[in-house]
């Protein structure tokens, strides 16, 4: 029997219809990716699941039971079920080990001192115990999410619920937070994940629910869905996840959108963030020197695309532009210090010119 | 504007001769020989005693005359002194005492509009009205009201005797402002005074005992009407508009109108003067001892308004955050009425209509006024600590699996103690100032100290001034207690120990 099984759930927003009936089952061990594009009930499913959100319609059976049925102690099935949410919502008048010790002693009856030695075995778990007499507020992000997952695994849940555990973190601390988590999905916890890093979701995960369309719009094995998505949005989905586009122009351009545009595309591929620093910092200096001061009469369009070579862990950034023949870092319009910059932060570049088309390879 | 004189005189004319005739009087006992005649009001801003006759009979005979009302004498002259009004209008009995007392004032040979003065009653209290009267004929026919009226004539010299008291007996509560010497004023320490004279001993013959009560004359009336006090005795002057709400008894003592104003040969400011006036203020007849036990009043009535109201603040939080919409409809409607009533108003309210029939102590007033006023006040330092803190915070109690009460009482409210702090403080401060207000129903505090004071000293400034650094010391040092104690309580929060 499944550990957890979604049946016909139904969810509406001032008449917007997050879910149309979901169902799935949720098998005892199971780490599920839980994956789509923003706004399409991720975090609606894993709240519905604890009653943060009251679902319309539809039955979650557990332990033999619908966790909707009037008859059931709603505290009880939440203290199954830890969550983890992305603003770590640690209880500020506490102490790390005060977060973690209170609601085994409030909620199952055990004593301070059992509590608190159980407290120091997670926080041991999850690298914290040396900050175990700290305050919320004197931690880093990542320290902060350690924390709130000890907290959640000192309830002994069934079931984890990670609701993007690591998207409101700095890039450098993302790291730490995931080896956490890979180690708990190894120790055969179950686990429920909300993320936009798939190759993270791809690493710890054995099944993959991809949302889209008011429900579980594609599921399955994570290896089958990741290599071989068999439905059309999943396709384009994973297809624009591998690479980067920006079109900038003189009308259309903007720094913000360019530089967040980079930003997503190297947290989706977990792509180091130095690595996606300089990435962005040479295409805002072409920018900047092609479109914002015209080194020709008229700005240069740009066409910028951008992959990740896993292999070579390296970033390829290919510009495409029109005109005559034009090799930006051989310019002398070219403003010196941009050409400096970019020379300097890259690994190889490389020029062409064919047809009238421009091509500057860039490889971070 | 001589037709406008012209009118006035006509009218005060008719007024005076319509009392004359009516009520058969010959003479004013207060001035020597002379007839009470009407003459010309002065010009100018009239300040008078709110509620009493001069009021009434101005507004009849001198409609576009400009009135400021005081709540007594000393405040009105204290408004005379400093140019709030041109001419004060009073007694005769009171103007001979408080030019001889007061520098820079004088009285003006204007002598108009005799008034009969009578103690006043409860109309259900018949039985008690007959025997008064038949004290105050015997009083009279024996000369001892005259008596007592000479033991109080030289205010430079009073006759003070005891007032016989009674231990047991019925009590009577006799209403008096306890501001206007001679006739009824605090003398050191002790409440003495023309009418406290024969009040006191026509209630001593007719075996009762007395417990006195001042307040501002205004609140008097109200006060007899609801019950809170037996009899009135503070020179009311007998109207028929009066006579609607309360009974009179009979006439014991005439009196004669006239106005006093600024001498302004006659002021002078000095080092010494101020010496002088503090001393004055301070030390003699022990006036020091009404502003402790003012003082004492004040911190009580904070101490106790402070606990009821933060009790009931928290008490209107679960109220207005419970799932029944009664409740927290009327935990709404609550904070609308409390926040829209001037506190004065609610004071009265609780004083005379909730409490209007109970024998409710002066705390207990207080407490309940300045509690609810607070109380509205906590509930809004609580709701904004409260929304300070995050929804994230709910849902990490909720999803730990806490049920919701639970939850609330063991994460969300100790974080809320420390939100509320600020505001909290700031509502303290307002409570306690608005206890300076208490004075209105008697209740004597600190600010009612400083009255009672001036009433005896005429003095404008030196008791404000006092009373003033007095509040302000005691909102200082609360205000840096709570400072001490919040940074304690946050060094408490940081302490590093696990309590096991
Ligand atoms: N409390 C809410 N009130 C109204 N609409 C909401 C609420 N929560 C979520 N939604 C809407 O429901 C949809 C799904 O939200 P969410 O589950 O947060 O998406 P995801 O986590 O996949 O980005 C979104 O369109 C969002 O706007
Ligand atoms: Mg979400």
């Amino acid at each position: 029997m499944s550990m957890i099984e979604i049946k016909g759930l139904k969810k509406q927003f001032d008449g917007f219809e997050v879910f149309k009936g979901v169902n799935a089952n949720i098998e005892k061990g199971d780490v599920i990716a839980v994956i789509g594009p923003s706004g399409t009930g991720k975090s609606t499913l894993l709240r519905c699941l604890n009653f943060l959100e009251k679902a319309d319609e539809g039955e979650i059976w557990m332990d033999g039971k619908n966790i909707f049925d009037s008859s059931v102690d709603r505290a009880k099935i939440c203290q199954k079920m830890g969550m983890v949410f992305q603003s770590f919502n640690l209880f500020p008048n506490l102490m790390v080990v005060e977060n973690v010790m209170q609601a085994p002693i409030d909620l199952l009856g055990i004593s301070r001192k059992e509590a608190y030695e159980h407290a120091m075995v997670l926080l041991e778990e999850v690298g914290m115990s040396n900050k175990a007499l700290s305050f919320p507020d004197e931690l880093s992000g990542g320290q902060k999410q350690r924390v709130a997952i000890a907290r959640a695994l000192a309830m002994k849940p069934e079931i984890l619920l990670l609701d993007e555990p690591t998207s409101a973190l700095d890039p450098m601390m993302v790291g730490e937070v995931k080896n956490v988590i890979a180690r708990l999905a190894d120790s055969g916890l179950t686990m429920m994940i909300v993320t936009h890093e798939m190759s993270f979701a791809r690493e710890i995960s054995n099944r993959t629910f991809y949302l889209d369309e008011g429900g579980i719009y594609e599921e399955g094995p994570t290896e089958e869905v990741f290599t071989n998505p068999k439905k059309p949005k999943t396709k384009a989905f994973f297809s624009k996840t591998k690479e980067y586009h920006y079109k900038a122009s003189d009308v259309s351009f903007s720094f913000k959108t360019m530089s967040n545009g980079i930003t997503v595309f190297g947290i989706t591929n977990s792509i180091d963030a130095k690595l996606v620093n300089r990435a962005s910092l040479i295409c805002e200096e072409l920018c900047i020197n092609c479109i914002l001061s015209h080194i020709e009469v008229n700005p240069i369009e740009l066409e910028i695309h951008m992959a990740y070579l896993e292999n070579e862990k390296a970033l390829r950034i290919s510009v495409e532009y029109n005109g005559n023949e034009n090799n930006l870092l051989e310019n002398p319009k070219v403003d010196e210090i941009s050409v400096k910059i970019i020379k300097e932060t890259s690994r190889e570049y490389s020029f062409s010119f064919a047809d009238g088309k421009n091509v500057l390879t860039i490889l971070v | 504007m001589n037709d406008k004189r012209l009118s006035i005189r006509l009218l005060a004319l008719l007024f005076a001769v319509l009392i004359f005739s009516t009520l058969f009087l010959s003479s004013c006992s207060g001035s020597n020989d002379d007839e009470c005649t009407v003459e010309n009001l002065p010009t100018g801003k009239i300040g008078c005693l709110m509620g009493s006759l001069e009021t009434v009979f101005l507004q009849d005979t001198y409609p576009e005359a400009e009135i400021s009302y005081y709540n007594s004498l000393p405040d009105a002259i204290v408004g005379l002194k400093s140019g709030n009004v041109d001419y004060v209008s009073t007694t005769e009995t009171n103007i001979a005492l408080y030019t001889k007392r007061i520098d820079g004032i004088k009285k003006l040979d204007i002598s108009y509009f005799p008034t009969q003065e009578a103690f006043c009653l409860n109309k259900n209290r018949v039985d008690l009205i007959s025997q008064i009267n038949g004290k105050i004929k015997e009083y009279k026919e024996s000369g001892r009201i005259d008596e007592i009226s000479r033991n109080w004539s030289d205010c430079t010299n009073y006759i003070v005797n005891e007032v016989p008291k009674r231990t047991e007996g019925p009590v009577i509560v006799v209403g008096t402002t306890g501001e206007m010497e001679p006739i009824n004023f605090i003398l050191n320490g002790e409440l003495v005074g023309f009418d406290v004279e024969v009040i006191g001993n026509i209630l001593y013959d007719l075996g009762y005992q007395v417990e006195y009560k001042t307040m501002a004359f205004g609140a008097l009336l109200p006060a007899i009407e609801s019950g809170k006090v037996d009899i009135g005795a503070a020179d009311i002057t007998v109207t028929e508009e009066r006579k609607k709400s309360v009974a009179f008894s009979d006439v014991y003592i005439e009196r004669c109108q006239s106005v006093i104003v600024r001498d302004e040969d006659n002021e002078s400011i000095s080092i010494a003067a101020i010496k002088e006036g503090l001393k004055n203020n301070l030390i003699k007849e022990a006036r020091y001892k009404l502003i402790l036990e003012g003082l004492k009043m004040t911190a009580l009535l904070s101490v106790t308004s402070l606990i009821f109201g933060t009790i009931l603040g928290i008490l209107l939080l679960f109220m207005k955050r419970s799932r029944f919409r009664l409740l927290s409809k009327t935990v709404s409607v609550y904070s609308v009425i409390i926040q829209g009533i001037p506190i004065v108003v609610l004071l009265m309210l609780v004083c005379y209509v909730f409490l209007g029939d109970v024998d409710a102590s002066d705390i207990v007033v207080g407490m309940l006024t300045f509690g609810m006023f607070f109380s509205t006040g906590v509930l809004a330092a609580l709701e904004n600590g409260l929304n300070n803190i995050d929804k994230g915070q709910y849902e990490a109690v909720s999803a730990l699996g806490y049920p919701r009460i639970f939850g609330f009482r063991k994460i969300i409210f100790p974080q809320l103690t420390k939100n509320s702090l600020p505001v909290y403080r700031g509502e303290i401060i307002a409570m306690i100032k608005a206890t300076a207000i208490a004075g209105y129903v008697a209740i004597q505090d600190l600010t009612k100290a400083g009255d009672l004071i001036r009433s005896r000293t005429f003095d404008a400034f030196i008791p404000i001034i006092i009373v003033a650094i007095i509040y302000f010391a005691i909102i200082w040092a609360i205000t840096l207690f709570i400072r001490w104690f919040e940074k304690k309580d946050d060094r408490n929060r940081r302490k590093r120990e696990v309590k096991l």
